[in-house]
């Protein structure tokens, strides 16, 4: 990667709290005006890694520079990076304007300078006409549109969102992740999101870390991360797949399931393989591409696709249904795929 | 059968035998032994004292424009600034303790809270005797400054000797209220104001003490309502000198036998009382609305 | 360890402030020497002394038969109160009036009391004590029950009227039960108050029975004695045992609480 363009390098980060390891050895570089996502389930340690970048959790070890600078002796209030809390964490008592203005008013910036930047930030939010309300007033997307421009009109280096739109309903979610998109590339600023909603980090993120337990278990793209698991972990989070363990033995996999299928030589080293729902297709069973035979254990209807599940030697496999004409519970078929389907895992 | 049925008509409350039962003689109590006696303070201050102690007519201003003398309104100022600063040091002292407490364990919570409450279970004239030992010129405060060449020093018979005792005696109420409503903030909000950019000084300003504004004013009043009318420790600490409007009802009651004037002076520390009770009342309003 | 000993600092200030005048007294009533401020040896002779003071004795008695009386009346008045307030006749001002005694300067409540004896006749001694404790009394007791009344939960009332129990018989064994945590509280709340007490009992008792905070205010107020820093040790003893079993008194009827419902 080129190194002149890194924002934010984490390096080594472990931080415990007596038993749990929530972060371990954590590393990761962020570039400039990136959109990066950490994806994990729950207790995985997203939450602790923000407030380590925000100065409210001092790491065990490690260390964390921001454009070179050890950020780690800088206090909470004189880092550059702005925190848009999970919880909002609006000021009840003061108006929206007043919300937004107050970071703001710490830097001391005379009076119409903070009202100016305030109308500002609040036209890209679309929230002029509440600039006099209280947040207790407010609906929970309008909400969450105060604590976004209470973060961004400080313009920092780096905004650090916590599950920015767990809270919402799906519809809004939606428009808001299309905003947040919109946003960012206006102002221009680098965004970290947190999630554990695997589309989120998906469709908003350039970059995507997948955290495990306080461990990232890889860092890529979104399409590399779908294409291309290295871990049973990674392969299963994100996306369906069908995993099938076992070992590579010149040119065939020795496994559980599908005894005797052939793979290519990039399978060498692998622990698994990770099959997707679209790779597969679902055949009669008398169809000579069928590498396995079994029959159809539950069709999922998904409104653009249909999903079913057929169990093969004891495997349940997850394909997606091209025909128009769905397969019933019972029905006897094949699978097919192509030799370069399967992905090969290396790790847990 | 019909017992039964009237046993279900009656379902929805009480009779109205159990409900006079139950509030006339509680309430006839309070009225007679609460209504009737401030009625009596407030019909008094208005009356001529009787030359042998009582009160006799005709019905007169005199006694309200008497506290308006300077030697009696002098007391009257002194009393509500001792009363004051006693509140503003018990705030000073109670609130980062409060708040050191809302950091501890939840289990020590409640050992710090039960440590700050204890002493104010003990006799309150005990607690105020303990200061006349500490403070006398023979006492171990002097006594130590004397070992270090600054003594002997009287501390006891002062203006400060009050204050510091009425400080004393009610702090801990100062601690409660507030300990209840720090508990209740979302630290979150302070971590906000941090990662907007607000150090320790803006962040208690602008976020702590507008948020916490009904425990302080609820604690401050707990401090000051006692501590005004108060008679024991301007007394005891304060020697003969200095006087509070608390010793000057006293002595209108016990001493001098002028009753219409110990309760124009009473009616005084009422009035205090009703201003600075509506000035909470509408601060507390005003938090409501935030809805926190 | 350094940091988080600085971060506590505020408390140990507090604490400092509560605690050492307190400390000094109970040092200072084993002092052999019979000048309350030079230490000369260690010496429990004031203690026995104590109880050959025929005033303090004397007080203390009165002080007893005070609270004692306190306690009964106001657990009485102030359940009912606390039922009206709650149940029957709801009000703003009623609430308020209920917790005057509670919050007014005890001075008031003093003079006012004592213009209404004189008013009235009534001979002042430990009965006219009673009655002015019992006012704030009430006022405490009432506050205390009441929230136990409105977490009452009211289907286990209406389940007893249910089964045909009279308003009386459902009263005595479905809600007394209920609530007698909250009046056992109460009733301790009014018993340390009036054991405590001392300007309304200043102004309503009798000089010629006086309560022991009244002793010990007149012999206060001539200066300090050996004697007194005995009698102040004994009441801090018996205030802090007193505490920490209503703490954990009242941490074991949570628990049953807990366990009942
Ligand atoms: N202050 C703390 N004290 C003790 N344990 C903590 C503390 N903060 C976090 N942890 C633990 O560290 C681990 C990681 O927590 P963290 O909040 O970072 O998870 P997360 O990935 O944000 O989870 P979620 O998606 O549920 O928000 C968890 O096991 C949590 O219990
Ligand atoms: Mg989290």
């Amino acid at each position: 990667m080129d190194s002149g363009d890194v924002l934010l390098d984490i390096s080594g980060v472990s931080r415990s709290f007596g038993d749990v390891r929530a972060l371990d050895d954590v590393s990761i570089q962020i570039r400039e005006n990136e959109f990066f996502a950490l994806l994990g389930p729950s207790g995985c340690g997203k939450t602790t890694l923000l407030r380590v970048i925000a100065g409210f959790e001092q790491p065990d070890s490690g260390t964390v520079t921001l454009d070179g600078v050890d950020l780690l002796p800088i206090p909470p209030e004189k880092r550059a990076v702005n925190l848009m809390f999970q919880s909002y964490a609006l000021f009840p008592h003061m108006t929206v304007e007043r919300n937004v203005g107050y970071g703001l008013a710490c830097e001391r910036l005379p009076r119409d300078e903070i009202s100016s930047r305030v109308d500002e930030v609040l036209t890209t939010v679309g929230l002029t006409d509440k600039r006099n309300a209280l947040p207790k007033t407010l609906s929970g997307g309008q909400r969450q549109r105060v604590a976004l421009a209470r973060a961004i009109v400080k313009r920092p280096r780096l905004l650090l969102l916590d599950e920015p739109l767990s809270a919402l309903d799906r519809k809004i979610r939606g428009e808001m992740q299309m905003e947040l998109k919109r946003l960012q590339h206006e102002v221009g600023i680098t965004f970290v999101v947190v999630t554990h909603d695997q589309d989120e980090a998906m469709s908003l993120a350039d970059r995507v870390a997948v955290m495990d337990r306080g461990v990232v278990r890889q860092l890529d793209t979104p399409l590399d991360l779908y294409r291309r698991p290295r871990s049973i972990f990674v392969a299963d989070f994100i996306g369906n797949s069908t995993i099938l363990r076992g070992r590579f033995d010149q040119g065939t996999w020795i496994g559980d399931s599908a005894p005797g299928l052939s793979v290519p030589d990039t399978c060498r080293d692998a622990i698994a393989l990770a099959l997707r729902p679209e790779a597969l297709t679902i055949v009669p069973t008398d169809d000579p591409r069928a590498r396995v035979r079994g029959e159809i254990v539950e069709v999922f209807f998904q409104g653009d696709h249909a999903l079913a599940q057929l169990r093969a030697d004891g495997t349940v496999y997850l394909a997606v249904l091209r025909d128009d004409v769905l397969p019933r519970r019972g029905d006897p078929r094949g699978l097919a795929w192509d030799e370069s389907a399967p992905i090969p895992l290396f790790e847990e | 059968m019909t017992s039964r049925t009237s046993a279900g008509v009656r379902r929805h409350g009480d009779g109205p035998l159990l409900r006079a039962l139950a509030s006339v003689p509680a309430l006839t109590y309070l009225v007679i032994l609460m209504a009737i006696p401030l009625a009596l303070v407030i019909a008094y201050a208005f009356l001529t004292a009787g030359r042998f102690g009582g009160v006799q007519g005709p019905v007169t201003l005199d006694n309200i424009t008497r506290m308006f003398q300077p030697l009696y309104l002098e007391i009257l100022v002194s009393s509500v600034v001792n009363a004051g600063i006693a509140t503003a040091f018990a705030f000073l002292i109670g609130f980062p303790a409060a708040l050191v407490i809302t950091r501890l364990s939840p289990t020590w919570q409640t050992a710090a809270l039960v440590a700050v409450v204890l002493p104010f279970w003990t006799n309150f004239l005990i607690r105020t005797y303990a200061w006349i030992v500490l403070l006398n010129r023979e006492g171990f405060l002097s006594d130590g400054l004397e070992l270090v060449g600054l003594g002997p020093v009287e501390f006891l018979y002062t203006r400060q000797a009050i204050i510091l005792g009425l400080t004393y005696a009610y702090i801990p109420l100062m601690v409660l209220p507030i300990y209840a409503s720090l508990q209740r903030l979302d630290p979150q909000l302070l971590e906000a104001a941090q990662n907007l950019g607000a150090g320790p000084w803006r962040r208690f300003r602008t976020v702590l003490l507008p948020l916490t504004l009904p425990g302080i004013i609820t604690g401050c009043l707990f401090v000051f309502i006692p501590s005004l009318g108060n008679f024991v420790i301007p007394e005891l600490l304060g020697g003969g000198n200095s006087q509070m409007i608390g010793n000057l009802i006293r002595d209108q009651f016990l001493k001098s036998r002028d009753w219409p004037f110990g309760s124009a002076l009473s009616l005084m520390v009422l009035a205090l009382l009703v201003i600075i009770v509506m000035l909470q009342a509408s601060a507390s309003r005003r938090t409501r609305k935030w809805g926190a | 360890m350094m940091t988080r000993a600085l971060r506590t600092t505020p408390l140990w200030i507090l604490y400092a402030f509560l605690y050492i005048p307190i400390a000094v007294v109970v040092f200072m009533s084993f002092n052999a020497s019979d000048s309350p401020y030079t230490w000369t040896g260690f010496s429990l002779q004031w203690y026995p002394a104590l109880l050959q003071d025929a005033d303090i004795m004397g007080g203390l008695r009165t002080t007893l038969i005070v609270a004692v009386g306190t306690t009964i009346i106001s657990v009485i008045l102030g359940t009912l109160l606390a039922f009206a307030l709650e149940r029957y006749f709801p009000s703003r001002f009623l609430d308020a009036a209920a917790a005057a005694p509670a919050v007014m300067p005890d001075i008031m409540l003093a003079v006012g009391l004592l213009a209404f004896y004189t008013l009235v006749g009534f001979t002042l001694g430990p009965v006219s004590v009673i009655l002015a404790h019992s006012v704030f009394g009430i006022a405490f007791v009432a506050a205390v029950v009441r929230v136990r009344l409105s977490g009452l939960d009211p289907s286990l009332e209406e389940a007893s009227r249910d089964l045909g129990a009279s308003s009386l018989k459902t009263f005595w064994s479905v809600t007394l039960p209920g609530i007698r945590p909250a009046i056992l509280a109460g009733a301790l709340l009014a018993f340390t108050l009036s054991l405590d007490e001392f300007t309304v009992a200043y102004f309503t008792a009798s000089p010629a029975d006086p309560t022991l905070p009244i002793v010990i205010y007149s012999s206060v107020r001539f200066g300090v004695t050996p004697q007194v820093n005995a009698l102040a040790t004994l009441l801090l003893l018996v205030s802090f045992v007193a505490v920490l079993l209503a703490q954990r008194t009242a941490r074991l009827s949570d628990s049953l609480r807990g366990r009942n419902t």
